[in-house]
């Protein structure tokens, strides 16, 4: 009998270790404070991003971009410093739309939030504001542990098809709602990405992952890391965000 | 018969004036000939081509709005459409619907490499199944859920056989990721001259569910006609009828014409994804072989004018030599013209003999040209490109086709014929009215 309480009680803390302290409704809240934290609102933002990508085919690539945000008004603008074959190369968001500059062609095309950043397994979309409230919604939470840390672990459904990935699953930091990792999955539920911040500064109030690693599980050995370096938070000009300021800086 | 007679035989006399006289003409017409083949062959084999990898000759591409106002590739309103077609059953030789992802990016282990992915109904493409060139693995099981044949290309690159799974990696027509889990039915040879796209195929009703389209629903229903040559007509009662209950995507003057765009989307152009306006229901693009074709024919088109102006400016040359040399030939002859006409020969006949002497050298050198052009042409048909060559667009089994118009080459020589007896009736009609006594007095 004894043998049996010790069994059940076992199974309760078990069980109850892996119960979620938090609903689903204030698990959405997290969602939209992540969303608070990450986005650079009443400030503009500018930093470096210095990229490696490794790919087994291909081998390792190094790529520097020069980032200018402003979350307010949904406009980033991106503009590659290196390899000198890349230079001038940008990404443009104003709004809705997206464009992708050639200083070869001098010319602008059009290019989707979903697709690949500049080649690597990172996309346009991780790089502009976060929109996880306004996108996703919690099917599922719960807390957990993720090497040292404390995390919610929480499984997101999309609102939307706007976003890239179908479903979403995300570990969160529960003393300063953090994502460390997120696990990109397919319509038809198989990971795709994993993408992994383990490091955060605070800038002007907001958290910026100053190193990301998103690794494509697809590829065996492919992977991109990216460490942020620079940052500042000053005001910058309007002209920047204009496919004129593109033009210009590469001519 | 005499005039002929003589006429052969003026022809022969002074061979080495002959031959490069015949020579030149021969150049000439060496040049037009081939130049003429060849276009002719490209814009056959490039017809063939593309009716073998687009499926059809013409194309209905249908585009649709989503509550968000993002802009999809997609027929769903099928009823208006094939209501549609059946007011040209009656030149319609197989027609068939299919969807497509134009960068699937199909993965093996570490390696992965990029092709264009067509959903087929294998029930329907009985054409396509027949023109695909088996190269490992059978189409015996190709109806079965994720069976995909690719080409050799990729196939080498992946270092893949038939019966191994591989994953692809694509868009919906959201724009959102997804992937596939397929097995290798069968490893297919590039269809010819499009060893620039690299195309797998799939059963429909799989990529559909990947790429978020109902069971269905389709991107593309492709028509193949009877009579080609009725191709225009037929699109342009196609868009009519198709105007009366669905919207038609109209092409402009600006780049962002939506039938131009329709163009690109085929060949895997970028889609922005949203319309200013939105509207309901599906818009259809209809696009013809020719339109697709339009490029390559203007540019056959600038080098049929350039080989003719060429042809034009040698000809002219020639016959320039040819009003001299029949000058000297009158000099020459001064004497012999004399005695023939001293002889009973009228004044006609002499003109007639200058005429035919002339002409016989034209049509010899245009035959010679000819010879040469055939020669030329069939040697260079032989060779063997290989199937990654720069103008696999071009190639019919990896082979140049040229296509000699005997109605054309006809054409040619009449010209020349002509341009012949312009240039010499001077000099003939000079020949024809000398002084029978002064010819016969004459020192040279």
């Amino acid at each position: 009998m004894k043998k049996y309480i010790i069994i059940l009680m076992i199974l309760l803390i078990v069980g109850l270790s892996s119960v979620s302290a938090i609903s689903l409704d204030e698990a959405d809240k997290i969602l939209g404070t992540i969303d608070t934290s990450r986005n650079f609102t009443g400030t503009d933002f500018s930093a470096v991003m210095t990229m490696i990508s490794e790919d087994p085919e291909t081998g390792i690539e190094k790529k520097k971009v020069q980032q200018f945000r402003r979350d307010d008004e949904e406009m980033f603008l991106m503009l590659f410093i290196e390899p000198a074959v890349e230079k001038g190369q940008g990404y443009l968001n104003i709004g809705e739309n997206l464009w992708f500059y050639d200083p070869q062609s001098r010319k602008f095309n059009h290019t989707s939030m979903k697709e690949s950043f500049g080649g690597t397994d990172a996309k346009n979309s991780d790089f502009g504001a976060s929109s996880l409230g306004d996108d996703y919604k919690v099917n599922t939470v719960k807390e957990g542990k993720l090497g040292k840390y404390n995390v919610y672990i929480m499984d997101l459904e999309e609102k939307n098809s706007e976003v890239t990935y179908p479903a979403v699953k995300i570990w969160v930091t529960r003393s300063s709602n953090l994502i460390l990792k997120s696990e990109d999955y397919s319509a038809t539920g198989r990971l795709m990405r994993t993408s992994l911040f383990p490091s955060y500064a605070k800038v002007a109030d907001k958290y910026l992952a100053t190193k990301m690693i998103f690794v494509d599980e697809l590829i065996d050995g492919k992977k991109t890391q990216i460490s942020i370096t620079d940052i500042s938070s000053k005001d910058l000009p309007d002209s920047i965000f204009t496919k004129s300021y593109v033009e210009r800086v590469n001519h | 018969m005499n005039i002929l007679k003589i006429s052969l035989r003026n022809v022969t006399r002074q061979k080495k004036r002959s031959f490069l006289l015949g020579g030149a003409i021969a150049f000439g017409m060496f040049i037009i000939i081939t130049v003429g083949s060849f276009t002719t062959g490209i814009t056959e084999t490039l017809k063939a081509n593309f009716t073998s990898i687009m499926g059809g000759h013409i194309y209905i591409l249908g585009t649709e709005t989503l509550d968000s106002g993002r802009v999809v590739q997609r027929i769903g309103d099928t009823g208006n459409l094939e209501e549609a077609v059946k007011t040209i059953d009656d030149m319609v030789a197989e027609y068939h619907v299919r969807s497509q992802v134009n960068q699937a990016e199909i993965i093996f282990g570490s390696k992965s490499a990029n092709m264009q992915l067509s959903g087929v109904k294998w029930d329907e493409e009985l054409q396509l199944k027949d023109t695909l060139i088996i190269t490992d693995g059978s189409l015996d099981n190709v109806d079965s859920k994720g069976a995909l044949l690719i080409p050799e290309k990729i196939a080498e690159k992946l270092d893949v056989l038939p019966g191994e799974s591989v994953l692809v990696r694509m868009d919906t027509v959201t724009g959102q990721k997804n992937v596939g889990e397929f097995t290798v039915a069968a490893i297919v040879q590039e269809q010819s001259g499009f060893s620039f796209i690299s195309a797998g195929y799939t059963g429909m009703a799989y990529l559909n569910e990947l790429i978020g389209l109902g069971p269905d629903e389709y991107q593309y229903l492709n028509i193949n006609l009877k009579d080609i040559s009725r191709m225009d007509d037929v699109a342009a009662r196609l868009t009519n009828e198709l105007a009366k209950t669905s919207l038609i995507a109209v092409a402009d003057d600006s780049a962002d014409g939506e039938r131009k765009r329709g163009h690109s989307m085929m060949f895997g152009g970028m889609f922005s994804g949203s319309s200013a306006e939105p509207w309901d229901g599906t818009k259809f693009a209809v696009t013809t072989l020719n339109d697709l074709m339009e490029p390559v024919l203007q540019l056959v088109n600038i080098l049929n004018i350039v080989s003719l102006v060429l042809f034009i400016i040698l000809m002219i040359i020639t016959m320039v030599g040819l009003i001299n040399t029949f000058r000297m030939v009158l000099i020459e002859r001064t004497r012999e013209i004399g005695t023939m006409r001293a002889v009973g020969m009228h004044r006609g006949s002499i003109r007639s003999i200058f005429l035919m002497e002339a002409l016989f050298l034209s049509l010899f050198g245009a035959l010679g040209g000819i010879m040469l052009s055939l020669l030329v042409t069939g040697i260079t048909g032989l060779i063997k490109f290989t199937s990654d060559s720069p103008l696999g667009l071009f190639l019919n089994n990896g082979r140049l086709q040229f296509i000699t118009n005997p109605v054309s080459a006809i054409a040619v020589v009449l010209l020349l014929s002509i341009m012949t007896l312009l240039a010499v009736y001077l000099p003939a009609k000079k020949a024809a009215k000398l002084n029978v006594v002064d010819a016969l007095r004459a020192q040279y």
